[in-house]
């Protein structure tokens, strides 16, 4: 392999990464030199170990976060988990999923039980998209959210039915308003336990003796529409779990699917609402990964794969197309910085900088979730990234930013790096990033300003140290590092 | 005397959540009882919660001590409080990794600590028990416990990290026995120690004899007169009584009292 075969490798490497995760950091990026790209895709979507997550530890040292009642504790404990796994493209999953079965704690009160629904993303995101279905039509977030547990059999309540139908599976213009009723007739009695009592619980935040309590799932048959119902054509004596059936059976399901995929993974789309009117930006992207869905009995798992691996997704005009969402930015910075092991008030720094930035974790603003995009940025929001960045990673003692530092040493065999030197190994551990030549250049401008540097004593090492860290800085500022 | 049963009783419930101050508390995470009875509760919720609250068992309020804050008398974390002789009241931050002593009418007379693994230095302290005017606090992070006289004046400290004997993990509540001995709820070793009060370690209880059900993180322990410990089993949810030997004692139910009460009087 020449050096510019290998310099394309690692770069579409890092474009995988910045997609199927939060960006590799070095480590990341060393455990995976010399393998092949799809052995990549694979390792990435291994998904049979489940993460290592001393709730224990946490609990106690961050009171909040054992019952997880308020937004700022809930945000800080999914942004804990999202900096420190080890399968990066689960929880990538779960933000995919949290955008478009947007559920809000704003409605709800607590958001303990929103993560409760996140859990279930984790635990049931890439598998068989019926299964995800069924269980988010059972998440009691989501009964509540959508008020089901007021639709009953004699007196029903269509707002699940309408939103299972418009925006989470099939999108607008795929069934009708019949369909929409004899959905939502299938979903009666799919409730929470004690409906009533819970409600007012909800709602009543005074006197609380034993604490929130998470709602429960429970079916209840007196409540369910026993008659014959007809969704999409098929009619029958039918309940929730058949209602998903059908609905998974839609070839127009698996492209709303498809779409979305592409939409959050390789190019921004147009905003949702605009789809029945707009044809997908690559229909043949759309085919293959809707081919990939029936061809493996609905496998959201084989469609995330057929799309990595796809020349689509490989292509050199995708890269650093997408702007980063805040939590995909916020996370990524985190993670370079290094894993949290002791408690640490950076989990709620970065999910008050997410909400600041537009995109309040387990708060989005309606049904609807976040369009994304162009949406992302705006002057306040970029000042608001740049911030954060720079200051997460302010600090050589942090072990993340201790080992970049210790990387880009590394660059030189002597012991000393000319500044042009220092900007190229900064730009090579935090991704690599590829940047404009006029960005590299002003970089490399102010680089120069250091001169000569060296870490031969403490003195050296710390002028070193500050360097370094103020080009890291820079770097972080720049549209490439902004973008995925 | 051996216990080999013990009785608990529902009394009643004391507070309710409260996310804007006043009466009510957010994350309690500690607790004592003043010598008129009045219950101070260290609040450790965000903006107006934060502080010791002071209640009666009848749940009538009394006010707070302290509010959210570095300065002094202010907290951010409040972890655990304890009284003097004098019923002067020390509060431990594990935020501020500091010690701050309120005189009985609730006014800051002082502080001590700072953040550090240093003797005098503290990481996340989390227990305190007050003895024979010696303060010690249970120095989570630095896996030990420290000794200081009631002004803040380091004596000594003992613990390391580790797994057993004298060495300690993140260690949580402290309290005292009968004779002086000190029991430490060593959170990460999922185990109750004792020590003497120089920290020399006498024994430990991990699963009580008798008892199904081991340690799972214990945060806190009490004792009674007999020396009996009172463990609240952190990580399993439950409270475990063991007597002073180990042995797990089981909860005495409603039929035996009565039977036993008939049997005084018969």
């Amino acid at each position: 392999m020449t050096t510019i075969e290998a310099a394309t490798h690692e770069q579409l490497v890092a474009h995988l990464y910045r997609r199927a995760g939060f960006g590799a950091t070095p480590q990341e990026m060393e455990q995976v030199k010399g393998m092949p790209y799809d052995d990549i895709v694979d390792k990435l979507m291994d998904f049979t170990s489940s993460d290592y997550f001393p709730t224990d530890f946490i609990s106690r040292f961050h009171k909040d976060q054992s019952d997880l009642r308020l937004a700022e504790a809930a945000g800080a404990h999914w942004v804990y988990r999202m900096v420190m796994t080890e399968t990066p493209l689960r929880e990538k999953m779960c933000l995919f999923w949290h955008r478009i079965f947007a559920t809000a704690g704003t409605k709800l009160i607590q958001h303990r039980v929103i993560v409760n629904q996140i859990n279930m993303f984790r635990e049931r995101g890439v598998g068989k998209f019926d299964d995800l279905l069924v269980g988010l039509s059972q998440d009691p977030a989501m009964l509540m959210w959508l008020d089901n547990q007021d639709n009953h059999g004699a007196n029903i309540n269509e707002n699940y039915g309408r939103e299972i139908l418009e925006l989470f599976a099939m999108g607008v213009g795929n069934y009708s308003e019949d369909d929409i009723k004899d959905t939502a007739r299938a979903f009666t009695g799919w409730t929470v336990v004690n409906p009533e009592y819970m409600s007012i619980k909800m709602r009543n935040n005074t006197v609380r003796p034993y604490g929130y309590i998470s709602w429960q799932y429970q079916y209840d048959p007196e409540d369910h529409d026993q008659g014959s119902k007809t969704i999409l054509g098929e009619t029958g004596n039918w309940d929730g779990e058949d209602a998903v059936r059908i609905i998974c059976d839609q070839k127009a399901t698996a492209e709303y699917i498809a779409r979305h995929l592409y939409h959050f993974f390789v190019a921004d789309e147009v905003p949702v609402p605009q789809w029945p009117h707009q044809a997908p930006r690559d229909e043949k992207a759309i085919n293959l990964m809707v081919e990939s869905y029936f061809g493996n009995g609905h496998s959201i798992k084989a469609m995330l794969e057929t799309m990595f691996k796809s020349d689509f997704f490989k292509d050199e005009s995708t890269r650093y197309a997408r702007i980063k969402s805040p939590a995909e930015m916020v996370v990524g910075t985190m993670r370079l910085a290094g894993p949290i092991e002791l408690p640490s008030d950076d989990t709620y720094y970065a999910q008050s900088v997410c909400s600041n930035m537009g995109q309040g974790l387990l708060r989005p603003p309606s049904v609807e979730g976040w369009q994304g995009g162009s949406e992302w940025i705006n002057t306040g929001a970029y000042v608001e990234r740049i911030n954060f960045a720079s200051k997460i990673l302010n600090d050589p003692g942090k072990k993340g930013v201790e080992d970049l530092l210790n990387r880009i040493k590394n660059a030189s065999d002597i012991g000393m790096l000319f500044s042009d030197q220092l900007v190229e190994a900064c730009l090579t551990v935090l991704g690599p990033i590829e940047v404009a030549e006029t960005t590299r250049d002003r970089l490399k401008t102010y680089a120069a300003k250091y001169g000569e540097l060296s870490w031969d004593d403490e003195e050296a090492t710390e002028y070193f140290n500050r360097a370094a860290i103020s080009i890291i800085q820079l770097i972080v500022s720049t549209q490439e590092y902004q973008t995925a | 005397m051996v216990a080999t049963k013990f009785r608990l009783e529902y009394s009643s419930n004391i507070g309710f959540a409260t996310d804007q101050g006043g009466r009510g508390f957010q994350l309690p995470a500690h607790m004592a009882v003043r010598s008129d009875n009045r219950i101070f509760v260290a609040s450790r919720g965000r903006g107006p919660t934060v502080g010791v609250q002071m209640v009666s068992r009848e749940f009538e309020f009394f006010g707070k001590i302290g509010s959210q804050g570095k300065s002094l008398g202010q907290m951010i974390e409040p972890s655990a409080i304890a009284f003097d002789a004098n019923e002067n009241l020390y509060v431990a931050d594990e935020k501020l990794n500091r010690i701050t002593r309120f005189d009985y009418e609730g006014e800051v007379i002082d502080s001590w600590g700072q953040s550090g693994s240093e003797p005098g230095q503290f990481n996340h302290p989390s227990g305190l028990l007050i003895q024979d005017d010696v303060v010690f606090v249970s120095d989570a992070l630095n896996h030990r416990i420290q000794k200081y006289t009631l002004n803040g004046d380091f004596i000594e400290q003992w613990g390391d990290r580790g797994l057993d004997g004298e060495t300690l993990k993140n260690p949580w509540g402290i309290t005292c026995a009968n004779n002086g001995d000190v029991f430490v709820a060593d959170w990460g070793n999922d185990r109750v120690v004792r020590f003497t009060e120089k920290g020399k370690f006498i024994s430990d209880i991990r699963k009580g004899e008798g008892g199904d059900l081991s340690l799972n993180r214990p945060a806190d322990v009490a004792v009674d007169k007999d020396d009996n410990l009172f463990i609240a089993d952190w990580g399993n949810q439950v409270l475990q009584v063991f007597d002073w030997a180990g042995n797990f004692l089981t909860l005495e139910s409603q039929e035996e009292d009565d039977a036993k009460e008939a049997q005084k009087e018969g």
